[in-house]
C-alpha cells in the first residue's frame, strides 16, 4: 500500500492566524489531488476537503458558509504550495 | 446502440458508502441546466451539483476513484469505478460540455470567451497546473506593443471548462441515474 505523505500547512500559507490546525495529505506523488484537513481558528469543526490541483479548487464544501468561504478562499495558495512540494518530493525519490 | 461511460468514487467521498448498483445515483443539488451550472461543475470541481460526472475512459475514472478520495484506497477498503451503460432515449439530458459551451460561444466575430491571448504552451498550463512549479503564463505582445513588465494571460472559465473536459472525456447527466444502467463495480485499490 502507498505511504500517506503529510505536510504541515500553516506556515507555508502564511495563515498561522486563520487556522488552528492546517494539513496536507497524499498517497501519490504524481496524482491531480490532496486533502486538505485543518480547523478555522473560530470554528472547532475539524474539516477534510479534497483539492484538484490542477483546477485549483476544492471539490466540497462545508456545511459552516463562513467557515467554507475562508478555506476555499486558500484554494489557490495552498494548491501552489502543495504542487511545489509534490515536485520536491519527485526530485528527492528520482535522485 | 447503448453507450458505456463509466464513474469513479473514490474513499470516503459521498457516493462511497452505497452500492449504487443498488440505488442509482442521485445528483446533490436540484436546479436548472444552464451555462453557469456547467462551469461550476467542470471547471471549479463543484460536487454540489444539478450534474452527475461521467467519462469515456476507464482510466480517468481510476484515477478519481485512486486520488480523489478522502483516504487511500486499500484491499480491505478499496475505492470503486462503476460501469453505467446509457441507453439510447434515456429520459434525461445527458450533454457534452464542450458542444455546450462552444455552440453558445460561436461567433468568432465577437471574441469568443474561450480564446486566449498566451503562446501555444498556454492550453498544457490550463490543463496540468499541478506540473508548472512557479510557471506564470503571460502573453506575448507584438514588438512595439509590450509596455512595461508582462500581461497576465486571457484565461476564462468557458476556456478551462472546455480543456477540463477535454482532458478527462467528461460528460454530464442532469438528472438521476437509475440504478439499472449501472452494471459493474470495479475494486480500485
Amino acid at each position: 500500500m502507498a505511504e500517506t505523505i503529510k505536510i504541515d500547512l500553516r506556515k507555508a500559507v502564511n495563515a498561522e492566524k486563520v487556522f488552528a490546525s492546517l494539513m496536507a495529505e497524499w498517497w501519490d506523488v504524481n496524482s491531480k489531488f490532496a486533502v486538505v484537513r485543518g480547523t478555522v481558528r473560530d470554528d472547532s469543526e475539524k474539516f477534510a476537503l479534497r483539492l484538484d490541483l490542477d483546477k485549483r479548487a476544492f471539490l466540497d464544501h462545508l456545511a459552516n458558509p463562513i467557515t467554507d468561504q475562508i478555506v476555499h478562499s486558500y484554494a489557490h495558495l495552498l494548491s501552489q504550495v502543495i504542487v511545489s512540494e509534490k515536485s520536491k518530493q519527485r526530485t528527492t525519490h528520482v535522485a | 446502440m447503448p453507450t458505456l461511460f463509466y464513474k469513479g468514487v473514490g474513499v470516503g467521498t459521498h457516493h462511497h458508502p452505497t452500492d449504487l448498483r443498488a440505488t442509482g445515483i442521485m445528483p446533490r443539488a436540484a436546479g436548472t441546466l444552464d451555462e453557469i451550472a456547467v462551469q461550476q461543475h467542470i471547471a471549479l470541481g463543484t460536487t454540489f451539483s444539478p450534474c452527475i460526472s461521467l467519462t469515456k475512459s476507464f482510466g480517468v475514472a481510476q484515477d478519481y476513484a485512486k486520488n480523489a478520495g478522502l483516504a487511500a484506497p486499500t484491499p480491505v477498503r478499496p475505492a470503486y469505478v462503476y460501469q453505467v451503460v446509457i441507453p439510447d432515449n434515456p429520459g434525461i439530458p445527458i450533454i457534452d460540455p464542450v458542444d455546450f459551451i462552444a455552440s453558445r460561444h460561436a461567433n468568432p466575430l465577437v471574441s469568443p470567451s474561450y480564446h486566449h491571448d498566451g503562446d501555444q504552451d498556454f492550453l498544457a498550463f490550463v490543463a496540468y497546473a499541478g506540473a508548472f512549479v512557479g510557471v506564470v503564463p503571460h502573453s506575448p505582445r507584438p514588438p512595439g506593443m509590450m509596455g512595461p513588465g508582462t500581461h497576465p494571460v486571457h484565461r476564462s472559465i468557458q476556456l478551462e471548462t472546455i480543456v477540463f473536459a477535454i482532458r478527462d472525456p467528461e460528460v454530464l447527466a442532469h438528472g438521476s441515474i437509475p440504478n439499472t444502467w449501472i452494471t459493474v463495480r470495479h475494486d480500485i485499490h
